[in-house]
Parts: structure tokens; sequence; C-alpha cells
């Protein structure tokens, strides 16, 4: 058959989308409970999660990870070795952490279940030998890590971003994780752990009717607490473009991101515009940075950028592992392609498609159970409005060229960026210099230090 | 029990073949808008030739450069631009590409993977940018990860004559040596209708299907009838010992590994329970005795490492402190010949198989997931109906296969102990 013959087919009619939302009801200390039936499958998964707020642990970074790996072992009422074999018998999975649980099972076993997952959540046995083992684990760990690239780059990246000084920002090292003490655990247990901000999603082969008591019988002893409200300095963003550099010798790629911290709430006005100018610069395969890195110029695997949102400050990172040889180059195209998204218009064309690409994507989602618990979910969290799923496919219909390319201004800080590489310094440096932008070392935990000798 | 969860999911699907060879499974699902359309071509990284090795997994890449019909680039924007999402992934054993669209898209997506298997455009320009790209997914994935290249040292020291030995990403030097006829007769021999099969999954008409399907794939010429070349290894006898140095680490991983027969045995799958016996959850052997009471690793894992002619039994432990792998081998081999002399627990047995019920139940919990298993069931076991039946074979296997089992595959004359250790200085 000739090619002309083979024209693309032009879309069917598009599906109607029904937005259904979980049944739910709220415990007096707090906790929302949200119910999605779903009986295609003998199956249901219950995920307990805990909305906090970010929180410093200073000089004892650590107690936070170390309670999370703590909990779940176990209950003040059965012992561990029972606790876990009871688990597995039933050929079901709990994880418990200190901001919440989640458990799958078979249906028929998810009585059982629900009760195991509120007796580790709710009432943690914290003994000594627990501590001594997860910690002497933790420490291994990081020792495991010391030398992965990606590892070193994510740490710095949050440390230069946020501040050393800011939850968001500060990392556990064995000097810290040393001075976490078993009544610390307790403590960071007893501060944040609580219902305040807790959610209970259950989907699957369940009945509402059935489920809730035995929720309320569960859930409903769980002490009222409130967690503390804290402030913390905003990060502030550098004065003028710069590269971090952190020398890895054994680096055969360099880790660059290019990052600045902002504040972007789901609820903004410039929410959709600044996702989307995000996509466009580095969300998926066609985006300008997956087109230029690795398309045109093959020198890596992907490239992306992601934004953050949310109540709390986040960040705006571009990012990809490049090959060491081309690092200088790679970074000028970086520039260039934020620089583009900030002074071009995208065309309508390519903003459509990008649409057409969210609006799918929703569609596909937004009558599976998972997603249905999802949105309800956010609304909570996010505080968004109650209809703001209901419009979303007009909301982002909505968006215009002139929406992106503010929103990029607004929030891809280029003139206040740090360019944070982790690679090879021997190989590397000497090309980043000719690039004429202020160059700055750091060691491998993001503290600042004279330029390495090569 | 076993007729509870079997009956709970039944996957209906109908199957058929165009003249030109090529199958098609359609499965019905219409509590979501979605269309899964994917297509599994039975070539993978084994099919290469010891001086080529890293086409298959190349042509991964190379299939979304652009068809007569699709311009470079364009590939990835026409998905998008009608609310879709695809992807590709190549193992040893085969290439699987799919499309996920809303239900509207499905003759979009047919006419897509049409468009791959009959006019794909393979240009020089196309295979030096995927050429520099996969240099550096190599570099991203393996080279500077972490234990990284665990499975390359494991595969090279398990096989002697199977193409296994080597790894999917390939050598960097075959594919910088190889020419554009090489690419294109590569697409030619392997990427054929009856090469492969094609599965539409989810909310869709089913008259409307089959008539796309004939409109795009029916005109499709056959290629040649493959004939898959076999390779035996001898048995293991010796322990082969081996060391890799891997300069992203500082802690040394003991790696032992037994190799087992094709995974469509029945022996294959009795090892599957063994190893969730051994190291799946906190009550397991290894990890209880190991991780939790000893305190001798940080981790401790056993994986099935399973494919269409062998497979590998990896059993892997970081050692914590000042023990040593000795010492973590030890304990293993002391789990193992447990396995091999007593029968496992009643209890245990139980529990084994309400972990493969769960797991069973799971495997087929979405839609993409179902796709893939039907061509895979298809394709490699040569079974379809092994989707809804597999269950009761595994709920066949007895507490004396299980000790057999264990007793004729893990000897430790028949394995490989890979010592993976940091290097002693950094790289130059």
């Amino acid at each position: 058959m000739h090619p002309q013959a083979r024209p693309q087919p032009k879309p069917g009619v598009s599906p109607v989308v029904n937005i259904k939302k979980p049944q739910t009801f709220v415990l007096d200390n707090g906790l929302k409970v949200m119910i999605v039936e779903n009986h295609k499958l003998p199956r249901v998964t219950f995920n307990l999660a805990l909305d906090n707020e970010p929180f410093f642990e200073g000089t004892i970074k650590g107690v936070d990870e170390l309670c999370n790996n703590m909990i779940g072992n176990g209950s003040i009422k059965i012992a561990k070795d029972a606790f876990n074999e009871e688990i597995d018998f039933l050929g079901a999975n709990i994880n418990f952490g200190s901001k919440g649980a989640y458990a799958s099972s078979l249906s028929k076993y998810s009585g059982r279940i629900l009760e195991l997952l509120a007796h580790g959540a709710l009432h943690p046995n914290f003994t000594q030998e627990e501590f001594e083992k997860e910690k002497a684990k933790l420490f291994e760990g990081l020792k495991a890590e010391e030398k992965s690239v990606p590892a070193i780059a994510h740490r710095v990246v949050e440390a230069l971003a946020f501040g050393k000084n800011h939850p968001s920002g500060e990392y556990m090292s064995e000097e810290t994780l040393k001075n976490v003490t078993l009544a610390d655990i307790k403590k960071n247990y007893e501060t944040y752990f609580v219902p305040e901000n807790a959610y209970l999603v259950i989907i699957g082969d369940v009945k509402y009717n059935e489920v809730k008591p035995i929720v309320e019988n569960l859930f409903g002893p769980w002490k009222k607490r409130s967690t503390p409200k804290l402030t913390y300095p905003a990060p502030q963003n550098v004065a003028f473009t710069q590269i971090n550099f952190v020398d890895v010798p054994n680096a055969v790629q360099s880790e660059i991101s290019l990052v600045n911290t902002l504040n972007l709430k789901m609820s903004d006005k410039d929410f959709f515009p600044a996702v989307m100018a995000t996509y466009i610069l580095g969300g998926d395969y066609t985006s300008y940075l997956n087109m230029n890195l690795r398309e045109k110029h093959g020198w890596t695997y992907g490239a992306s950028a992601t934004i953050g949102s949310g109540k709390y400050v986040t960040k705006l990172k571009a990012a990809s592992a490049i090959r060491s040889a081309v690092t200088d180059s790679a970074v000028v195209e970086f520039i260039k392609e934020i620089k583009k998204i900030r002074t071009e218009k995208v065309s309508v064309e390519l903003l459509n498609n990008v649409k057409a690409g969210y609006i799918g994507r929703f569609v596909m989602q937004v009558q599976k159970p998972q997603a249905i618990a999802r949105y309800a979910l956010n609304i909570e969290t996010e505080n968004l409005p109650t209809d703001f799923y209901e419009n979303y496919i007009k909301t982002i219909n909505a968006v215009t060229p002139d929406d992106v390319m503010r929103a990029a201004n607004k929030y891809f800080l280029l003139d206040n960026t740090r360019i944070i590489i982790a690679g090879k310094g021997s190989e590397v440096i000497p090309g980043l210099e000719k690039l004429k932008i202020p160059m700055f070392y750091f060691d491998i935990y993001g503290n600042p230090i004279e330029k390495p000798v090569l | 029990m076993l007729g509870g969860v079997a009956s709970a999911q039944k996957i209906a699907f109908e199957e058929y073949n165009l003249d030109n060879g090529m199958h098609v499974i359609l499965h019905n699902d219409s509590s979501v808008p979605v269309v899964v359309t994917s297509v599994m071509y039975h070539v993978g990284s084994k099919d290469e030739t010891p001086d080529r090795t890293g086409f298959a997994h190349f042509f991964e890449h190379l299939l979304f450069e652009g068809t007569e019909n699709i311009k470079r680039g364009e590939w990835f924007k026409i998905v998008t631009s009608n609310g879709g999402v695809n992807n590709a992934n190549t193992s040893d054993d085969r290439t699987y590409y799919y499309e996920v669209f809303p239900s509207s898209n499905l003759e979009l997506a047919l006419w897509m993977e049409s468009e791959r298997l009959m006019h794909p455009v393979i240009n020089k320009i196309g295979v030096d940018t995927q050429n520099g790209v996969i240099k550096e997914e190599k570099r991203s994935r393996y080279d500077n990860q972490p234990y990284g290249n665990i499975i390359g040292a494991v595969k090279e020291n398990m096989f002697k004559k199977h193409p296994y030995r080597w790894t999917t990403i390939g050598s960097m030097e075959h594919l910088d040596a190889s020419t554009l006829e090489e690419f294109q007769a590569f697409n030619k021999k392997f990427y054929t209708p009856n090469n492969a099969v094609l599965v539409v999954a989810g909310d869709f008409e089913n008259a409307k299907a089959k008539e796309w399907i004939q409109k795009y794939f029916g005109s499709i010429a056959k290629g040649e009838t493959l004939k898959k070349e076999t390779f035996v290894e001898e048995p293991i006898t010796q322990t082969i010992h081996a060391n890799y140095v891997d300069h992203n680490i500082q802690i040394p991983m003991l790696i032992a590994t037994y190799r087992t027969p094709s995974m469509k045995t029945r022996d294959a799958r009795v090892l599957d329970l063994i190893s969730s016996y051994l190291s799946d959850g906190k009550s397991s052997k290894l990890y209880k005795k190991i991780v939790d009471e000893k305190k001798m690793a940080l981790q401790i894992d056993a994986v099935g490492f399973s494919q269409e002619d062998y497979g590998m039994y990896i059993l892997y432990g970081l050692p914590m402190g000042t023990h040593t792998s000795a010492e973590l081998l030890k304990e293993i081999d002391e789990e193992i010949v447990k396995i091999q002399t007593e029968l496992i627990s009643e209890k245990d047995f139980q529990k084994l198989q309400n972990t493969f019920d769960n797991r069973f139940v799971n495997k087929n919990a979405t839609l993409e997931g179902i796709a893939e298993n039907l061509a895979t069931y298809y394709l490699l076991y040569g079974d379809i109906n092994l989707i809804n039946t597999e269950i009761e074979l595994l709920h066949s296997i007895t507490r004396e296969e299980i000790r057999d089992v264990a007793k004729k595959y893990l000897n430790p004359n028949q394995r490989l102990i890979l010592d993976y250790v940091p290097s002693a200085t950094a790289p130059n």
C-alpha cells in the first residue's frame, strides 16, 4: 500500500467523564475516612496518611527515618515475630512508617489486616534492641551510598536550595544519627503520629456499612492531639546565576541540576500555567530539554524539569545526567531552553498538544478507584474548591500562551538559579570555567570549599 | 478456597490469526474508558550475534524515530496530543511496545503500531542519535549506580554458550561498529507480523476493532519463518568463583547464583515458591535469621530471574560491620540444606499458598498488566490460558516437590559465587 493511502485516523467521540466521590465520615479525634467500593477483584487496600507539616530535626536528623523504620515491628500487644508471621501468613503486605501505613490484602483477610495495621500503627513497641538494630542498618546504608553520584547530587541540591537550617535542606549524617536516642524516637512518635491531619483511605472489595463500625472501633480510641506549629526561615534564592560544583572522582556522568525555590499552591491561579510551562520545558519526550539534550545531541538518556507545588516552599528543578565531556556545553543548552520559555511565546499548536495530553490522562484516570480517592484527598489536603476536578478540563483549556510565559517568568528564576553539578572535576572543571559563570565549590555534603586541586 | 480466588478473576479473551501470521488477542473491559494497544515481538538480546550485542534494545529506541507517515520526532507528539501515553521495553527474550489512550483513539493506536511494523524509517541520523542516548542510558542505569552492574556480572559467568551471557543493553563497541545495513537487516528479519502478537485490551467494540486491525495490519507482508536457535549449557558441576569491582560502592556484596530451567517448566514454579519461602517478607527464613536475629546483614534477598530458555536464582546480601560474605553464605546454606532434607512446615506451606493467591489477584489488577500478561503467556509460554490457570498449577505443587527441586538445583557445586567488591582506589 502506498503511504498516502494510510492517513492518520481521526479520533472518535471523547468518552464522557463522571467524577465519583468516595463515601466519607469523620471520627471525633479528627481522622477522616474515605471509602471507595470496588468489587471487581477480591482485594482491598488501606492507606493511613498523616498530612503533617515538614519539621526540622536538627542535631538528631534521622530520628524520623529511624522512627519510620521501627514502627510496625509488632505492637505492645502482639510480639514482633508473631505479628510479622501473621501478616506474611495471610499473604498480605503492610508497610508502616512515621507518616502512616499502607496495607493490601485479599478481601477475605481484610478485617484482620486492618486490625493488624491499627495495632502496629497506634500501639508501636519501641524497644532498645530494635533501636540499636535499625540504627546500625542506617549507618550501613549511609556507607553503602557514600559514593553514589545521584545520591550526592540529591543531597547537595536540597541543602543548597533550601539551606541546612530548613526541614527540606537538612540531611542525615553519621554524626546526627549518632545523637538519636530511643527516647527521641518515642517523643517523635508521640508528637507527630496524631489523628489531627490523618486520613484513612479504603479502596476495594469492602462494604461501607460493614467497614465503618470496624474503623470506629479500631481508630476511635486514638487520642486527639495537635502537632506543633512551627515556622522556618524562607529559603533565599541566590542573587545571581552561579555554578555550584561538587567533585566526585568516580563519576562517569555529570549530574546537572538548575534549581530555584518557589511557592505554588494547587489553588493558585498560576497553578496550571506553571505546571504546563514546566511540562513544555521538561515534562516528556518532546519537551524543549529532552529534544535538545537527548534527541538533538545524544548527550543523555533523558532530561527533565519538575516543579513542586503544595502548601510549603518547594522548588523548580531542571536536571539531567550528562556525558562528562559535554558538561559545559549542556549547561549552555539548559540556560538556552529556560530562556526560550521565558521569552518566546509557545505556539498555540504546542500548547494545545500539551493540554490534550493532560486532559487525556485525566479522562483515563478519573474513573479508577485510586483516582477517585486521590482527588478527594487532594481537595481536602490542598484546600481546593470542591469543584476543582469538575472544572479540571475547562481550567486547562483556558490556559493561554501568555499565561504560560508569565508563569515561566514568575517561577523559573533564571537570573537567580543555582546550577549544581556533581561530576568528575578533573574532566569537567576546565570546560566549565570557560563559561565565565561565577563558580563556587562544595564538598559532597554541600559545605563550601576551595577549588579542589585536580 | 482455590476455586474462590481463581474464579474471582477470570480474564476473558478472544484470539485469532491474520493471514500474514500475526496473532491477535482481544480483551474487553468497559469499566474505565481506556484502551491499551500493544505489540510484543519475539526478539530479544538472545537473538543477537556475539559481535553485535545490544541490537534488540537498540530497536526499542529506533522504532520511535519515525515511519514513512510519521515524521521524525512526531511519534510522541501524536500520542500526547491525542491524550495518550506510551512506552516500550526489551528483555533477553522479547521486545514490547504499547500505547494507552482514551477509548476514542483505538484506531489511531492501531495505525501507529502498524506504521511501526510496516514502514519504519531506519536511517543514519536516527542510528547515530540513539547510539549516543543509549551510551548515556548505560552510564545512568548501570555504570553510575552503586551495585548497578550485578546482573551483567552474574550473566557472563553463568552462561558459556547461551546468548543470555551478555546484557540486554549490550556492548557500545558493537553498536559503534555496526552498519546501517545491519540494522535494516535485523529489522527485516525480526519485525514481521508472523513474529508478533497484537493485544487490544479495554473499552472497545469487537467488530470495529477487528475491522481496523484487518485494515491496518492485514496488508503487511509476511516475513521469513524464524527458527529459534537452541543453546544447551553444560551443567555446572563445580562452583564458579568470580569477582567484580564496582567503583561506586563501599560495602562488598555477596552474590550466589544457581542456573535454573526455563520459566515454562514446573520446576521453575517450584523454585519461585522456594524463593518466597526464603526471602519474602520479614518472617521469611533468611531475612528473619540473618538480618533480624543475627544482625549479620543490612539486606538479604533472593530473586528468580525467569526467562524463556534458562533462568537464574540469585541470592544476594550486604554484610554488616565486621561480618563477611562467607558468614552470610554459611547461614544461607544452612537454610537451603534444611529445605533439601526436611519438608517445610504445613503452616509455611499454607503461607506460600496465600502469598501466591494474593500475587495472582494483583498480577492482573491493571489493564496494562493484563495486556502484557496475555502477550507474554501467548508468545513466551505458548499457553495463553495460563493467565487464568497458572494459580492451579502453583497450588498443585507439594511440599515433597519443594524438597526435591531444592535438592536438584540448589547445591553448592552448581552455583556461581560472585564477590562484588569496592575498588581499592578511586579510578583515574
